[in-house]
């Protein structure tokens, strides 16, 4: 009965007062929108990755070892599961008569690939007719990059690991791949046989092979890896399932679907401010009604009801628009992008991020609503007799402001329930809550220190200052939800630009221009003079390093084998792959030690190590451990000499690697060496040229492209990044403009009586743009200061980048957000004076 | 003696739905320096609307008003503006204060337009004048509608005005409390030498006055 006569009631009232929810609407609309497109979008991605899974592993099974390839018993294992394949993908030096530049060669057997097809363009029709041997040369299929490298066309012919081949097509596709072939730089498929007869697979080469599996039934992987453990095989094999080609994927659709969640709640929270500035707004205007209604017999039941189903009517009016635009961004992401965007898709539309979504929303709008709502329902009778209503009803107001914070505790409640991994995005919620508390109590403390310094202004400046300190002051209202925007727009800004300065300035003249890998240890003196002559610097430091290569796998701690589970998460890398090290006889100048000593130049006592301090921490092993490697085929132990504090990615051989050993035990193996060296731009062609002459297996790599290519793919990913974080920039401006439109009707009686006391257009015009100004300053310092102070603490301990703070977009969005307060308050201004000053005195 | 006030002829129309309405018929008047005029009639009869004209916040159709002795044709808004500063003062039935100040600074703002040096002082006096002077820092939602109307007539006559135009001041208040607001606005009127200008419906107050003038259907009767 109560439920009916308040449903009737509330959409009597909500038809013709819905123009004043534009704001209230719109925020919910918004937010709810990233939300639902935030879970469609992950739910889109991971489905798609889910069904391509086997697709991106090749089969249901690889097996992955370096250096050489599977023995017979180990092939034999892995045939028993199904079908195999076999790919071996290794380094190699292209050369034509112009250009020599090195390429990603993958040699493939005729069962590759076991699952889809190789996209062949512009020549042979199959793989298999592609790279046969025609007139004595084999035949290789390559990326665009490749014939954009080395200025080819199909049907040319080039030298590849000392063979003679010729391009038959262009490959513009492959199944086991998400991004397009070539992606960082030239590749090309040949048959394995062709690098089999090149001797190129020897044992202790330089390369990785691969062996798929398609079953004939599902395989857990588990229980295959459980087996092949016991066929007792030489170790380094790696196994992987379906699952485990995907989850570098999955879990950056996971990361996207976090920070898109935390733009859309942070929008929610930002326009939320606005919601309840307009609930309150609405709700006062219908002071006289309520009492109106209470004289009549309605008690505060039925007022709850009947507003808090108007608010929540438009709730789920904005809530289910955003629903339909959030559900369809997805579809509409695929219709624009199409081809460019390469993650596998499920394109449907999924429920349960939908109604995740909406949960959100309505929360939320009730977190921010209810407050007003009571305020609403404890309005006394006595209103009808009063003009200024009895304010003491907040206080009575317990019931809705206990329901308002029980709805912020289901939004953490939906978190935990909702996610899988939900500290990420609890962490942010944290923290986007704690900035806007934040803004909330300086909000406060702001307007009483404004109320303060009133008395010390004079003339307009003094109205200025009183009307952000008065009652009605926009700054409550204005500091939390342009703040919030403002603060998280700068703060992905800054990030973004300091990764991409990173990428595109400080690590190319930081980096190794080139990189020279597989240099005969025979022949280093050679190499140097060659070097030498083509103009490098070899006795300086900072221009040229040359070092033994190892490849070594960490096995053994203190004499125990080590369980992986008992290393450090982020430093499982040192363990689970084998890593690149090189011996060093004196410390040369990039090397910092935090502990231990260095050994002497000249030791040839017992190998030693030294290993980089965050992977030792990581292991839990100091100084004076011991640690089991397996090089060259064999076991060896080490005793940590010394531990190094390492900036990755500097100039230097140390710099780049976890482990350093003492010269003397594994210098005897005659390793190959590894040299890295500065030249500029235009001289690497020549120095590679003439590396080739004399040593044409030495692999030269030109960290210039690959720079290139990441920071063009940052750059590509920030435009969509900052556009989503604008998103709370929003709707920070939709409570901006809702505040002008209410503050044009408030402060239209203020302009009038300004005028009868002879205030000139100009002087009224002024003090708006003015007060909307200055707000908008606080507002703009302190979102920008929290936002660039959040950014140098993700630059500094995420990225361990360097630290730079972007001026110029900094300024422009600082610039945009007062330009736009400036002439929202002119805007006021006119509004308000829009009306003879007589009329809108008589009312 | 130049008149504080003089209106010629003065017709007033405002368009309407209906087409334009006729609210000043030819209105002749004038207001004697430190004069108090009551201005009386039925509703709708043009007081209000006479006052608007005469304090140049609304340009007469036709016909020639003079206020300080200045014609106001042909003046611009901003003109009109520079001329009220601190010599025409408007007191009004919903007081019509500024909700975001104090009553000090609500008295204090008219003379900071006009750039008055002593605006704080003369506020406060103004206050202490009509009784409020334990009042300053209360903003208007605190006030009770009499304070917030003594407040209003402190706002009008803290600049020591030429001519204060006050239209129904007492409309919102009880009889006892308007009775207290309209003592003071006469007396501190007459102290300082300003003229009057009243609009009222009540006889009694309408009495106050040197003189009453009756309007109806937008002309002056008597």
């Amino acid at each position: 009965m109560n439920l009916s006569l308040a449903l009737r009631f509330a959409l009597r009232e909500l038809t013709g007062e819905i123009r004043h929810f534009g704001i209230y609407v719109l925020s919910i609309f918004l937010g709810v929108a990233a939300i639902a497109a935030a879970g469609s979008l992950t739910e889109v991605f991971s489905n798609g990755l889910d069904n391509q899974s086997r697709y991106l592993l090749g089969g249901d099974l690889r097996f992955t070892v370096s250096q050489r390839r599977l023995d017979e018993q180990e092939r034999a294992f892995a045939a028993g599961y199904g079908d195999i394949a076999e790919t071996a993908g290794l380094n190699v030096m292209g050369q034509t008569a112009d250009v020599r530049s090195q390429v990603d060669l993958v040699g493939i057997d005729a069962a590759y690939p076991l699952l889809g097809d190789v996209g062949l363009d512009g020549g042979a029709q199959s793989l298999s007719d592609a790279l046969q041997v025609r007139e004595g040369r084999w035949g290789v299929v390559v990326s665009q990059s490749f014939l954009d490298t080395f200025d080819l066309d199909v049907g040319d012919s080039v030298q590849l690991a000392g063979l003679d081949v010729t391009v038959t097509a262009r490959m513009v596709s492959r199944p086991d791949m998400v991004q397009a072939p070539g992606g960082f730089g030239p590749e090309a498929l040949i048959a394995l046989d062709a690098l089999l007869e090149a001797g190129r697979l020897q044992p202790g080469d330089i390369f990785t092979s691969r062996v798929r599996v398609r079953s004939r039934e599902p395989l857990d992987v588990e229980t295959v890896q459980r087996a092949f453990d016991t066929l007792g095989v030489e170790e380094g094999v790696e196994l992987d399932g379906r699952d485990d080609a995907v989850d570098g994927l999955q879990g950056l659709t996971e990361l996207l679907n976090t920070f898109l969640t935390l733009i859309g709640i942070a929008a929610l929270i930002a326009g939320g401010v606005g919601a309840a500035e307009a609930a309150r707004s609405f709700l006062q205007s219908r002071t006289g009604t309520i009492a109106a209604l209470k004289a009549l017999g309605a008690d505060g039941g039925l007022i709850r009801l009947v507003y808090g189903l108007q608010l929540l009517l438009l709730a789920l009016l904005g809530g289910g628009a955003g629903l339909g635009l959030g559900a369809g961004i997805p579809f509409i992401l695929d219709a624009i992008m199409g081809e460019a965007l390469r993650l596998p898709q499920a394109l449907a539309i999924y429920p349960r991020p939908l109604l995740e979504a909406l949960a959100y929303g309505v929360l939320i709008a009730a977190a921010f609503a209810l407050p007003p709502l009571g305020e609403a329902r404890a309005t006394p009778p006595a209103a009808l007799f009063r003009s200024q209503v009895d304010r003491s009803g907040l206080k009575r107001a317990w019931l809705e402001r206990g329901a308002a914070v029980l709805a912020l505790i289901a939004i953490v409640a939906l978190a935990l329930v909702t996610r899988d991994d939900p500290s990420l995005i609890l962490i942010l919620l944290g923290a986007t809550g704690l900035v806007f508390v934040l803004f909330v109590v300086l909000a406060f403390v702001l307007k009483a220190l404004i109320s303060a310094l009133t008395g010390l202004g004079r003339g307009l400046g003094r109205l200025v200052l009183a009307n952000m300190s008065g009652p009605g002051s926009l700054i409550p209202t204005l500091l939390p939800a342009l703040g919030l925007g403002l603060a998280l727009l700068s703060l992905v800004v800054t990030v973004q630009s300091n990764l991409l300065r990173q990428i595109s300035e400080t690590a190319p003249s930081q980096a190794p221009a080139l990189i020279f890998t597989q240099i005969p240890g025979s022949g280093v003196e050679q190499f140097d003079g060659i070097l030498s002559e083509a103009g490098v610097e070899i006795g300086d430091e900072a221009s040229f390093r040359r070092g033994a290569f190892l490849l070594v796998r960490l096995t053994r701690r203190n004499g125990e084998e080590i369980d992986i589970e008992t290393v450090a998460e982020a430093e499982r890398w040192v363990v689970r792959n084998e890593v690149n090290s090189t011996i060093m006889a004196a410390a040369q100048s990039d090397i910092q030690l935090s502990a231990g000593e260095w050994w002497p130049a000249d030791y040839r006592g017992p190998l030693q190590v030294s290993v980089e301090a965050e992977a030792a921490a990581g292991l839990g092993v100091g100084v004076g451990d011991h640690l089991g490697f397996q090089v060259f085929g064999r076991q060896v132990e080490a005793e940590i000499a010394s531990l190094r504090s390492v900036e990755w990615g500097q100039f230097g051989l140390a710099s780049n690697t976890a482990f350093v050993f003492s010269p003397g035990m594994l210098e005897a193996a005659n390793p190959a060496h590894v040299a890295l060296a500065q030249a500029g731009a235009e001289s690497e062609a020549a120095i590679i040229q003439a590396v080739g002459d004399t040593f044409p297996d030495v692999i030269v790599f030109q960290t210039r492209p690959a720079l290139e290519a990441a920071a063009k793919i940052i750059g590509d990913l920030s435009l969509a990044v900052n556009a989503a974080a604008g998103l709370v920039m929003i709707a920070g401006l939709l409570v901006l403009f809702s505040l002008f439109a209410s503050m044009a009707r408030r402060r239209a009686v203020e302009a009038a009586l300004l005028k009868t006391f002879g205030a000139e257009r100009g002087m009224v015009l002024r003090v708006y743009a003015l007060e909307f100004m200055a707000a908008a300053i606080i507002a703009a310092g302190v979102g920008l200061g929290l936002g660039v102070s959040g950014a140098w603490w993700i630059v500094i301990h995420v990225f361990e980048a360097q630290w730079a703070v972007p001026v110029m977009p900094l300024a422009l969005i600082a610039g945009a957000t007062l330009l736009v307060s400036g002439l929202g308050g002119f805007w006021v201004g006119q509004r308000t004076l829009s009306r003879p000053a007589w009329r809108v005195l008589q009312g | 003696m130049t008149p504080t006030l003089f209106l010629e002829s003065v017709h007033l129309s405002l368009p309407s739905r209906s087409g334009p309405v006729e609210i000043l018929r030819g209105v002749h008047l004038s207001v004697e320096a430190g004069e108090v005029l009551a201005l009386v009639g039925p509703s709708g009869s043009g007081k209000s609307s006479l006052i608007s004209v005469a304090a140049g916040l609304e340009p007469p159709t036709a016909g020639r008003v003079c206020l300080l002795g200045e014609d106001l044709r042909r003046r611009s808004e901003d003109e009109l503006a520079r001329l009220r500063r601190g010599r025409v003062s408007l007191v009004f039935q919903s007081f019509h204060l500024i909700p975001t100040m104090t009553a000090l600074d609500n008295v204090r703002v008219p003379m900071e337009v006009a750039g008055f040096k002593d605006a704080a002082a003369r506020a406060r006096a103004g206050l202490e004048e009509v009784g409020l002077g334990h009042r300053l820092r209360h903003y208007p939602g605190q006030l009770s509608g009499g304070e917030r109307q003594r407040v209003a007539v402190a706002r009008a006559l803290a600049p020591d005005p030429q001519i204060v135009f006050a239209d129904e001041p007492t409309g919102n208040l009880d009889s006892q409390t308007g009775e207290g607001v309209a003592d003071r606005l006469i007396a501190i009127a007459r102290e300082k030498g300003a003229s009057l200008v009243l609009v009222t419906h009540d006889p009694v107050l309408a009495r106050r006055g040197d003189r009453i003038v009756q309007m109806k259907d937008g002309v002056v009767v008597s």
